[in-house]
């Protein structure tokens, strides 16, 4: 398991997608700050209002970390546009027929892309994060303020909730061979339509009995709240999602043949 | 005797059609094996459960004497090369086979070097990419992928596809080179007959999914003998007037000419009957039979092998 895992990994650093898709959520979270600045202080001019004040702002360090994980809704598309083509990558040029029948269960192949997600992911978050404090830092004061352990906390939870979402993917794309519905699902997921999906999700739950979920709140680009239900409910509802549909993905891809 | 492949009834459905229906198929360690069948007869079905990337709908086969749970453990040691090779594109030859060699545990230094040699890639193309390749060379690579872990059955469809006369010889090399060298065993398609009785040791007919015949090369040389070869201007109407005189064992081959396979010093007759119908006979003469002929005369004188 460990050598197919070394294999995806080795796959994901040599596929162009995810350089450039982590390219440019790179430049995206260093230009965030600046032009949001931008925006502010034309904002302010148009308006008539001085602009003196919007300089020299100091940034809560775990008001970065707690923001949404990509500035903008592009950003949020990009490491799931890369995911898509990794996972469909080996399945569309026929790769997967050197490997899967070698192996005792052909679903380890989508086990081991599952586990080659979870660096995939941490790097995306991790630029984002590091770049919009670079970008920060050249307009604002940073300060270490008291709530960056708990901050961190939410860092990994939004890493949790983004490999959930990933299960879904490797589903899709590897297990139901359903590439454009994949890119399309990557799509939706930085789009104002998603919010009518997660609308329909939530009513639908609210009829048999789970009240007051909104699934909105738990999507990886959400701006989580610190208090402990909510937080133990991202958990819950990241592990549960993530297990269903990696057992799913993995159990289909099993019975399946490999084409 | 002792195989390292036999199928138990094998059998694959897709819905409601059969495509392989009930294979008792045998390979023996360090032989390689035929597999003949025209398009769509079954063939790459057959390959792709004896390889783990189908599961039989019914029937099943041992691998290496093991069956069940036991036999998918031995499936590590199928190497396989289905349809074309699967290769990244975009990643060079020593990166497509460095990514099996990671997934098999396999320190690629030294080995896919080595590997590359086995199967008649320059060093200088390690670095091209796989995209860039020719066909030949992408044949070859799909091999060296399959080679990768050491394993003791090759399952190749149709690998001299589409090879220039001088790639198809070398890839025969290659195989008969790792039979003889390493006691590899080779399950082989190809439609180029000529070419896969320079090469094969025993073989397998499949028609419409069904496994019609299993022979060895002296099983084959004792059942072709001497046939008749008849060019005339009309093959059809030559079989009619031939079964005038009472020979029904003749079929078409696929240049067009007339096999006749009974009563073979009767060639007067035959031309005979064939001038008498108004057919333009060309020539007719006596001719060793072919594994074509062989193959042809088993599957009721399909050409389109």
């Amino acid at each position: 398991m460990l050598n197919l895992i070394k294999m995806d990994l080795y796959r994901l650093f040599k596929s162009k997608p995810f350089i450039i898709c982590l390219a440019i959520s790179a430049l995206l979270a260093l230009a965030s700050t600046p032009i949001e600045k931008a925006f502010s202080l034309l904002a302010a001019a148009l308006a008539g209002e001085g602009a003196a004040d919007l300089f020299d702002k100091q940034e809560k360090m775990s008001a970065i970390l707690l923001s949404p994980l990509f500035p903008g809704s592009f950003g949020a598309i990009l490491p799931f546009i890369s995911l898509v083509s990794y996972y469909n990558a080996d399945i569309e040029h026929g790769y997967i027929k050197n490997i899967a029948g070698q192996l005792p269960a052909r679903g380890l192949t989508v086990f081991s892309k599952f586990f080659a997600t979870i660096p995939h992911n941490l790097i995306f978050m991790c630029v984002g994060v590091l770049l919009n404090i670079l970008g920060t830092m050249f307009l604002r004061t940073i300060v270490w303020d008291a709530e960056v352990a708990s901050a961190l906390g939410t860092f990994f939870i939004k890493l949790l909730l983004m490999q959930s979402v990933a299960t879904l993917l490797v589903f899709v794309v590897s297990t139901l061979r359903l590439k454009s519905l994949g890119a399309i699902l990557a799509v939706l997921m930085g789009s104002p339509m998603m919010t009518i999906v997660y609308g329909l999700i939530s009513t639908l739950l609210e009829r048999v009995g789970i009240k007051n979920f909104s699934l909105s709140d738990y999507m990886p680009d959400a701006i989580l709240c610190e208090t402990q239900p909510e937080i133990l409910t991202a958990i819950l509802s990241a592990l549960i999602f993530g297990a269903i549909f990696l057992a799913l993905a993995i159990r289909v891809f099993d019975r399946r043949d490999v084409k | 005797m002792a195989y390292i492949l036999e199928t138990m009834a094998l059998t694959k459905m897709y819905g409601q059609k059969a495509a392989a229906k009930d294979i008792n198929m045998h390979i023996e360690e360090g032989k390689i094996y035929g597999l003949i069948g025209r398009n769509g007869a079954g063939k790459t079905t057959i390959m792709r459960m004896i390889s783990g990337l189908s599961t039989p709908t019914s029937g099943s086969y041992s691998l290496f004497g093991e069956t069940g749970l036991k036999m998918k453990r031995m499936l590590k040691n199928v190497g396989v090369l289905i349809e074309h090779p699967g290769l990244f594109p975009k990643l060079s030859g020593y990166e497509n086979l460095k990514i099996k060699c990671l997934g098999l545990g396999i320190k690629p230094k030294g080995y896919v070097e080595e590997l590359m040699k086995t199967v008649g890639l320059k060093p200088e193309d390690a670095d091209k990419k796989a995209g860039s390749y020719s066909l030949g060379m992408r044949q070859r690579l799909g091999i060296a992928l399959a080679l990768i872990g050491e394993p003791k059955l090759l399952v190749l469809d149709e690998p001299i596809n589409g090879l220039d006369p001088q790639g198809i010889v070398e890839v025969r090399r290659i195989l008969a080179r790792l039979r003889d060298e390493r006691g590899i065993s080779v399950m082989i398609s190809s439609h180029i007959l000529d070419e896969l009785s320079k090469l094969a040791d025993v073989y397998g007919i499949i028609s419409e999914g069904c496994l019609i015949d299993e022979f060895t090369t002296d099983e084959l040389e004792s059942r072709t003998g001497l046939c008749v070869m008849i060019r005339s201007g009309e093959g059809q109407k030559t079989l009619d007037a031939l079964k005038g005189i009472g020979i029904t064992k003749a079929a078409i081959d696929k240049e067009g000419l007339v096999r006749v396979e009974e009563r073979l010093e009767e060639t007067a007759a035959m031309a005979e009957a064939i001038i008498r119908a108004g057919i333009p006979l060309h020539e007719i003469y006596h001719r060793n039979a072919t594994l074509e002929d062989y193959y042809l005369s088993k599957t009721g004188g399909n050409v389109n092998a």
